[in-house]
């Protein structure tokens, strides 16, 4: 009973952390790639009004929407964007999930509403 | 006769920056018109967490507080097929240059204590 206590222990940590990134990595990463350049102070006052606030935002999105500048040639995924596709480029998936995490860790002021 | 060319090239490119700015300012959005329109977003995108499972499991984004001009734009990208995604192209395509405009208003008006959305 014990055992099985510790295995369901285990799993359930394993299945929390699947997804989670390494926050100190990416933040690292952010910084030292300056995405700051375009997407503002704070990752939340862009410096074109084109450019999105990211601060905050869903860590799973982040991850799905930096990946999906890397799909190159598929006709249902993907990101055509010069910028982000040239930025993205020189990223592992992992770079890419520990840059997630860091930007979803950020307060902003993204909001859920109707 | 220089002096004439210099003119009318003046004329010429004050005239296109007149007429640019009067053709960014057909689309600009409402937030009021928005508040009408957003049916076809709230399904997802109005839910806490809600998830997408195309083509991986993740929540869709906050819209909320995000600039209304990269709203605008990421709708522009999915109908032009520049952004692929089934359902997101699917519904860009069924929207106007003034829906995406009005949409991006009202979401990009939205704070913390935005009052619900009345049609909603």
């Amino acid at each position: 009973m014990t055992k099985s206590a510790l295995i369901l222990t285990l799993l359930s940590a394993s299945i929390g952390s699947a997804f989670a990134g390494n926050v100190a990595k990416g933040k690292e990463l952010v910084e030292k790639n300056n995405c700051a350049a375009c997407h503002g102070a704070g990752l939340k006052a862009p410096v074109a009004a084109a450019y999105p606030k990211i601060a905050g935002q869903y860590e799973d999105y982040l991850y799905y929407a930096l990946k999906s500048y890397k799909v190159d040639g598929n006709s249902l995924v993907g990101r055509n964007n010069a910028i982000m596709q040239s930025q993205v480029k020189q990223f592992s998936d992992k770079d890419l999930k520990d840059m997630a995490a860091y930007i979803a860790s950020i307060p902003g002021d993204l909001i859920v509403k109707k | 006769m220089n002096k004439a060319i210099v003119t009318s090239l003046g004329a010429a490119v004050f005239a296109s920056l007149f007429s640019f700015t009067a053709r960014a300012q057909d689309t600009k959005g409402s937030a009021k018109a928005g508040e009408a329109k957003v049916w076809i977003c709230v399904g997802c995108h109005a839910i806490n967490d809600y998830r997408a499972d195309w083509p991986q499991v993740y929540r869709v984004p906050k819209l909320g507080g995000q600039n209304a001009d990269y709203i605008a734009a990421s709708l522009k990208a999915y109908k032009s097929g520049e952004r692929k995604h089934p359902t997101m192209r699917a519904i860009a395509g069924s929207l106007t240059d003034q829906d995406m405009a009005d949409l991006a208003a009202y979401y990009s008006a939205q704070t913390p204590t935005s009052p619900r959305n009345p049609l909603k």
